[in-house]
């Protein structure tokens, strides 16, 4: 049961949007797979910007996800280059 | 001679009805897999969203029950009457609130926002606690097919 969703917003020029998309699905599976909590992963596109949705069952492990070394080490370093401005990360609980 | 044929005739009485039964079992499996298949992927529909409408609130502590309110009134009317309504969620963290709703198609995203439902009602509704115009964003959800 999703009881909190991850929201980060990222700036992805057109070009690199299929690099990304690359790198949204070589981590999809050890997200799901991995972390504490993780209860779904999706991507999402509009022309403005592109947002990855993630599913938890706590605001602590959502938290917590941004402190693993899956997000910090390996999401983080090979979307880095892809990005035309800071990522946009807002963690809400579902009511 | 006689005996004969009665035998026969026993023997095609019991073939035909092994027949029968066999035929009913098929039919019967081939029935229930064609139900089993049709649920499923109903289900399945109902659930998978291709689309998603976020809309994002400005609202004070103060006022923000009552908004809820009004998300909680509008919740089944919006999955009930809309077409491609799949999910409508209420997100909350401290600088404001997220409504986020599922939908089938990208399509059925934006004819929700020129509904009656959504014009008359959710938004007629919501204004009052309204700190800041909200933001609203249409996202397709990336398949890897």
């Amino acid at each position: 049961m999703t009881k909190a969703y991850l929201e980060i917003s990222l700036n992805i020029a057109v070009e690199n949007r299929a690099t990304a998309g690359g790198i949204y699905t070589k981590y999809k599976q050890p997200f799901l797979d991995q972390i504490q909590g993780a209860s779904s992963k999706e991507l999402l596109i509009r022309d403005e910007d592109v947002q990855v949705l993630h599913g938890f069952d706590t605001v602590e492990n959502a938290n917590a996800y941004l402190k693993s070394e899956l997000f910090n080490n390996d999401v983080v370093k090979e979307l880095a280059p892809l990005l035309s401005a800071n990522p946009d990360i807002k963690i809400y609980v579902v009511a | 001679m006689h005996l004969c044929i009665v035998n026969n005739d026993v023997i095609n009485k019991t073939n035909k009805m092994t027949k029968f039964k066999r035929n009913l079992i098929i039919c019967l499996t081939v029935i229930a897999t064609i139900f089993t298949s049709a649920t499923f992927a109903q289900t399945k529909n109902k659930q998978v969203a291709g689309a998603y409408l976020e809309i994002t609130l400005k609202i004070n502590d103060a006022d923000r029950t009552a908004a809820a309110g009004v998300y909680l009134k509008y919740k089944q009317p919006f999955l009930k009457q809309i077409k491609g309504a799949v999910s409508k969620e209420l997100l909350i963290r401290t600088d404001d609130v997220q409504v986020l709703h599922g939908f089938k198609t990208q399509a059925d995203a934006e004819a929700y926002l020129k509904t009656d439902l959504f014009n008359n009602d959710v938004v007629s509704a919501l204004k009052p606690f309204l700190q800041a115009a909200p933001e609203v964003r249409i996202y397709t959800v990336f398949t890897n097919k």
